[in-house]
C-alpha cells in the first residue's frame, strides 16, 4: 500500500513536472550543431562540415576481441588515417615485439595490407590479403570516433534524438546509410539499425559513446580533448587525448593519441584487385 | 595562387584586395564579364562563329563566369568609404582565415583527388605540409609557373590557321594545330607548360601536352607530378561559352586524374583589353614562422 502511494506519488510528480522536463530538453539541431562546432568541425561563415580526412598517432595497450577476448598486448605505436567522406579507414599498429598489422576499411571492403601502407595496390608495392570478415568492425571503429558519431547522428536525421540525463546531454542515433553533405559519405553495411548513445562532455564533446552490437555493449570514452596537431600546425580542430574502449566492461583498447592532423590530409584507400575479388 | 600566401606579411585585408584586382583584371577593360547560369546559357545559345577555313573559332578574350560579388565576400560603403572584410572563415575575420582557409581547401572529396601510387603517398602527404618551404615548394608559391593543367583556361586566345596562342597572366603557351606530331621524346628539353599541339575531334579541340620538367605540380595539397606526365586538354565552344577540361595520365598516379570542367564566356566588348598583371614576387618565405597556409 506504501510502494503503491509512493508510485502514485512519483508519476504524479512526473506528471507535474513533464512540461517543465520537456522544456528543458534541448534542441536536437543546436545540440548537433554544439558537438560539431566544439569539435572545430564547421568552418566558413556558413559552417560547413570541413572535417573530410584525418590521422593520428599515438601508443597504447590492445586485447584482440574475437569469441573470447585475448591477452593484453603492449603497442609501440598506433597510427589511424580516416577518410569520412568514401569512408574508409586505416589503423597501423605494431607491437613492441616488432609484430605489424595494417587494417584496412573502404566502403564494403576490409584488408590487411602486409608490411607497408598502400599493399596490393600496385606490383611494385607489398600486397594485401582480403579480411571481409571484419567490415563491420572496422566500420564501427569508424563511425563511433569523436567526428565518427557527428556525421553519423547527422545521416540519421529524425531517428537521432536528445536527452538529458542526471545533468548529461545524450544523442541517441542509429547507424543508417546515407549521404548528409559534401564531406561524408554513410556505409554502414551490416551495421545498419545498430543503435548508438552518444553522451556529450560540459564542452558539447562527445565523451563516452556507447554501441550495442552482435549481443555485446561497447563504449569507448574520450577524454582529454585538444588541438593535437604540432604546435606550428595547429588547426582548431580538437581530438581526443585518451581514448579507451571496453567491450562488455573489459577494456580492450587504452590509447594515448600524441599527435594528429586535422588539416584534411591526403588519405586514400582503394580497394586492390584482390580484395575486389573476395567479394 | 600567389596572393594566397601573401597574407604571412602584408595581412588578410591585402589578400581580400588582391582578389579582387585579380577578379577584375580578368574581366578586362571594358568589363562584359560577370554572369552566373542566367548569362552562361544565354551566350550559349548565340551563333557559333567559325574561321574560313572551316574550324571553330577560339579567338578572343574569355572570362569567368563566377560573379564578382561570390568571389569577394566582402563590402564597401561607398558612402563612408569603410570597407568591411569579410573573409571565408568562421567570424569572417582575419583572425581564423589562415586556419579556416587551409581546412576548407583541401576538403577534396576522394574521386576529385589523384590517386597516387601508395609509395608516393608520404610524400604528398609531405609537400602538403611543407608547400611553403624551401622543404617541398609549392612551384606556384615561389612565383614559379602552374605548368599544365594547373593554370587552368587562358584569358585569352590568338588563333591562326596553324597556331593557337594561349594568354594567361604572365604566361603564355602554343598550341601548334598544323598537325605536327610532338618531337621524339630523345629532343625533349622539359619545360614548365611542355609541348602541345592540337587536334579537332569535331568540334572539340583536343590538346596533348608533353615534355614536363616534372617540378609543377597538380594543386594546392601537395599534388607533385613526375617529367613523364602528358596531359589531355578538351576544349569547346558553344556561342560565347568555352568549356575545359583536362585529364592527366602519370606514372606517379594510380590512374588518369581529372581536373574539374570550368567554362569562360567571351567578353563581347570590342575595345576589351587584358591589364597587364603586376610581377609574382616572393617575398614572404622568411617571414613565415608556422606550416599553416591558406
Amino acid at each position: 500500500m506504501r510502494r503503491r502511494s509512493c508510485a502514485a506519488a512519483i508519476g504524479m510528480a512526473v506528471t507535474l513536472l513533464a512540461p517543465a522536463l520537456q522544456a528543458q530538453t534541448p534542441d536536437l539541431k543546436q545540440v548537433l550543431h554544439d558537438m560539431a562546432n566544439s569539435l572545430g568541425m564547421l568552418r566558413t561563415l556558413q559552417e560547413l562540415d570541413s572535417v573530410m580526412t584525418v590521422e593520428y598517432w599515438g601508443t597504447g595497450t590492445l586485447r584482440e576481441v574475437g569469441a573470447t577476448i585475448g591477452p593484453a598486448v603492449q603497442l609501440k605505436s598506433y597510427y589511424a588515417q580516416i577518410a569520412y567522406d568514401f569512408p574508409g579507414m586505416r589503423v597501423d599498429m605494431t607491437r613492441t615485439t616488432g609484430q605489424r598489422e595494417i587494417q584496412v576499411v573502404s566502403g564494403a571492403f576490409a584488408w590487411n595490407e602486409i608490411d607497408k601502407i598502400g599493399g596490393g595496390l600496385d606490383p611494385a608495392w607489398a600486397s594485401a590479403t582480403p579480411a571481409m570478415g571484419a567490415v563491420s568492425d572496422r566500420l564501427l571503429r569508424l563511425w563511433t570516433t569523436p567526428f565518427g558519431v557527428v556525421k553519423a547522428a547527422v545521416a540519421a536525421g529524425d531517428k537521432t534524438k536528445v536527452t538529458v540525463e542526471g545533468g548529461a546531454t545524450s544523442v541517441t542515433f542509429p547507424l543508417v546509410n546515407g549521404s548528409p553533405g559534401q564531406t561524408v559519405y554513410m556505409v554502414v553495411g551490416d551495421l545498419n539499425g545498430t543503435p548508438v548513445k552518444v553522451t556529450l562532455n560540459r564542452d558539447h564533446r562527445p565523451e563516452r559513446v556507447e554501441v550495442r552490437y552482435h549481443d555485446r555493449v561497447v563504449v569507448t570514452t574520450y577524454t582529454g580533448y585538444g588541438d593535437l596537431n604540432d604546435a606550428d600546425y595547429k588547426a582548431d580542430i580538437f581530438l581526443p587525448a585518451h581514448v579507451v574502449q571496453t567491450v562488455d566492461g573489459q577494456t580492450v583498447l587504452d590509447l594515448t593519441i600524441q599527435k594528429s592532423n586535422t588539416y584534411n590530409p591526403y588519405v586514400i584507400m582503394p580497394v586492390p584487385e584482390v580484395v575486389q575479388k573476395a567479394r | 595562387m600567389k596572393r594566397r600566401f601573401i597574407i604571412g606579411s602584408l595581412g588578410a585585408l591585402t589578400v581580400a584586395i588582391s582578389l579582387a584586382s585579380a577578379d577584375i583584371a580578368a574581366q578586362g577593360r571594358g568589363g562584359g564579364g560577370g554572369g552566373g547560369q542566367a548569362a552562361a546559357a544565354a551566350a550559349a545559345a548565340l551563333p557559333t562563329p567559325k574561321r574560313p577555313n572551316g574550324v571553330l573559332d577560339f579567338s578572343g578574350i574569355w572570362v569567368q563566369t563566377r560573379p564578382r560579388a561570390e568571389a569577394v565576400p566582402a563590402a564597401l560603403d561607398k558612402e563612408s568609404g569603410n570597407y568591411t572584410n569579410i573573409l571565408r572563415s568562421r567570424t569572417g575575420s582575419p583572425v581564423d582565415f589562415e586556419r579556416d582557409s587551409g581546412v576548407r581547401q583541401r576538403v577534396v572529396p576522394r574521386e576529385a583527388k589523384p590517386w597516387y601510387k601508395p609509395q608516393y603517398w608520404e610524400r604528398v602527404q609531405f609537400n602538403d605540409v611543407h608547400g611553403h618551404s624551401l622543404d617541398a615548394p609549392d612551384p606556384d608559391f615561389q612565383c614559379m609557373p602552374a605548368g599544365v593543367p594547373r593554370i587552368g583556361m587562358p584569358q585569352e586566345i590568338l588563333q591562326t590557321d596553324t597556331e593557337m596562342v594561349f594568354l594567361y597572366p604572365l604566361h603564355q603557351r602554343r598550341i601548334y594545330i598544323d598537325g605536327r606530331p610532338h618531337p621524339p621524346e630523345s629532343q625533349w628539353i622539359g619545360t614548365w607548360f611542355g609541348h602541345s599541339v592540337g587536334t579537332w575531334e569535331g568540334d572539340t579541340l583536343v590538346i596533348s601536352t608533353v615534355d614536363f620538367n616534372g617540378l609543377e605540380w597538380l594543386g594546392w595539397p601537395g599534388w607533385f607530378t613526375s617529367p613523364d606526365k602528358t596531359v589531355t586538354e578538351r576544349m569547346r565552344r558553344v556561342g560565347n561559352t568555352l568549356t575545359w577540361q583536362a585529364t592527366v595520365e602519370d606514372t606517379v598516379l594510380l590512374r588518369p586524374w581529372s581536373t574539374a570542367q570550368q567554362m569562360r564566356l567571351l567578353n563581347t566588348d570590342p575595345r576589351a583589353e587584358l591589364e597587364e598583371p603586376l610581377p609574382c614576387i616572393e617575398r614572404d618565405l622568411g617571414h613565415i614562422v608556422t606550416k599553416e597556409r591558406g
